[in-house]
């Protein structure tokens, strides 16, 4: 009997929805054999998390579906979902993809008294054994109320007979509903209190002019999940891609390999080179020389015979190009050689989770050893706060993962010091700190360079002097009297 | 059945449908309630969902007049 009791509560067999980072935060998936309502305000993703849902089980599980629509006709949804890579037309036609057409018939209708739904369980029935379904959608369910407006009651008793019914042959059904508001009400008409054991919520807010996607657990019956808003993005032939955030456990493994920063001087300042798998900030005012570190990161990483991999956000590539031949680096050898990849793009060319993916799947593709992001600051531009925050987690995170070294830029907005809010974000995320400051000295201004944070590593705490010719970076002697660096008095030397 | 009464007899045919019996016609006529009458005359058919047990207000919806003037 406790083996039993066991075994009923304790493990759920999990369904996996396709959306990988999502089902991370779920514990692996949708339990089997239950009801999920998705909630979402129109245009939030419903349709198409719900057909990915489908489209997984048949392409990835071997697991056929049933899909009921109530607001399209199927000939609609095919269409529709083409872009996203699911050709439904096809699966339906190899028997693993079966459609209940439930949209509103074009004829007129009258509704008196009580009725039941057993024409349309007898429908999706009849479809599941067709095709011998694993999982079925409903898509949505605010349509059938609509549809039968007179007595939301006899639907929510019908609704909970269709789950219950569904669930009983072991059926893992997601059923969709409307938000009428991004906060605020569950789903209209409540359905989620008695028809649903899990219940997941899709949003599109307007954040600072900008649209931001995010899907949320809200409820999971008898197991646990991850809480908060994730971001999510809708991309062409992949669908909902979810972007895995607070779920991402610290398991990356440290190594202890270093690597070179492409400057034997700081190598030294770091105790022998950055690590392989860490990721290091580059901090100072504009013109300080944040992008020649960069330049010297990518040059030294490919002369030792690695792949490199930059990612621009504030200059053009002829522009990068131009700045690298200037410091004695030639970024054009070593593209066509096919060491070295250059990306860039305006911040505003896409969101913040479109530009994560972009990086990850551009890593996946090309295999660097290390990366570099100029600039964090231009990024930070089009995010709101906590997405920004989200970002360098996920970016972090992936860089760490996949053991490449990564160099990641920002500007500081005062000229002789002093720390931006933007620092303080991504300086509690990042393993090493380098600042470049402006430092008076007597009549002259001098650049300076100090190693702040080198997690896990001696490195030198003195602030060293540097300039800037055509062979790039030059270290000089440390300065004598040291400034203060970080309040933005720090130029005043007396 | 008691509609039957109301109508003249031979100018009508009424078919029942256990749709858990045949769901793929339920499937074909697009049926999601039961009962449903659905009334297949002139160029829009019409329905009827739940009680059809007033006569009159179901023949007169379906703009039928009741006992052989039709």
């Amino acid at each position: 009997m406790i083996a039993n009791d066991i075994d009923s509560s304790d493990v759920l067999e999990r369904v996996k929805t396709g959306v990988n980072a999502f089902d991370e935060l779920v514990m692996g998936g949708l339990p089997r054999a239950r009801t999920t309502v998705v909630g979402g305000t129109p245009g939030s993703g419903k349709t198409v998390f719900a057909t990915q849902f489908l489209a997984h089980g048949i392409t990835m599980s071997g697991e056929n579906g049933v899909l009921v629509t109530f607001e399209e006709p199927p000939r609609d949804i095919e269409a529709n979902m083409r872009g996203f890579g699911w050709n439904l037309a096809s699966w339906r036609k190899e028997g693993r993809l079966a459609f209940v057409d439930a949209s509103p018939p074009p004829n007129d209708e009258l509704v008196i008294g009580d009725f039941d739904l057993t024409g349309l369980l007898a429908r999706i029935q009849h479809s599941v054994r067709t095709v011998n379904a694993r999982r079925v959608v409903l898509d949505s369910l605010t349509q059938l109320f609509d549809h039968f407006i007179a007595d939301p009651r006899i639907l929510r008793r019908e609704l909970f007979h269709i789950s219950t019914a569904l669930k009983q042959s072991g059926l893992t059904v997601l059923m969709t509903a409307e938000r009428n508001n991004e906060y605020g009400e569950i789903t209209r008409h409540r359905l989620e209190e008695f028809v649903a054991d899990n219940v997941v919520i899709l949003r599109n807010v307007l954040h600072r002019e900008k649209r931001r996607r995010t899907i949320e657990v809200l409820k999971m019956r008898g197991s646990h999940h991850a809480e908060g808003e994730a971001p999510f993005t809708l991309l062409e032939s992949q669908g909902v891609v979810a972007v895995p955030l607070s779920s991402l456990r610290l398991e990356q493994q440290s190594s202890m390999v270093r690597v070179t920063s492409g400057n034997p001087a700081i190598d030294e300042m770091c105790g022998g080179g950055f690590f392989r798998d860490s990721v290091t900030l580059v901090s100072g005012a504009t013109g300080t020389g944040k992008t020649l570190l960069v330049t010297n990161f990518l040059g030294g990483g490919v002369a030792a015979g690695e792949r490199a991999l930059l990612f621009g956000y504030e200059e053009s590539k002829g522009q990068l190009f131009r700045n690298a031949s200037g410091w004695g680096v030639d970024f054009a050898a070593m593209e066509a050689e096919g060491k070295l990849k250059v990306i860039c793009l305006y911040p505003e060319a896409q969101s913040l989770p479109d530009h994560l993916l972009m990086i990850q799947r551009l890593v996946d593709e090309f295999q660097p050893n290390r990366i570099a992001i100029d600039s964090l600051s231009a990024l930070e531009r089009i995010a709101p706060d906590t997405g920004f925050r989200e970002f360098l987690i996920s970016l972090t995170s992936f860089i760490k993962k996949r053991e490449i070294a990564g160099l990641c830029t920002a500007t500081s907005k005062s000229l002789i010091g002093g720390e931006s809010a933007s620092e303080q974000h991504i300086s509690t995320l990042t393993d090493s700190i380098i600042l470049l400051r402006y430092i008076q000295e007597q009549e002259t201004m001098h650049r300076g360079l100090i190693v702040l944070k080198m997690r896990g590593s001696e490195h030198a705490k003195e602030i060293r002097r540097f300039s800037i010719d055509d062979k790039g970076m030059q270290l000089g002697a440390p300065f004598r009297e040291a400034p203060d660096v970080f309040t933005g008095d720090g130029g005043r030397y007396t | 059945m008691n509609l039957r009464k109301h109508m003249s007899a031979g100018a009508w045919r009424l078919e029942i449908i256990d749709v858990l019996a045949s769901p793929e016609l339920a499937e074909k006529a697009g049926i999601l309630a039961t009962p449903t009458l659905s009334y297949d005359h002139g160029p829009r058919p019409r329905r009827i969902v739940g009680d059809l047990s007033d006569a009159r207000r179901v023949l007169e919806f379906l703009g039928i007049k009741p006992n052989g003037d039709a």
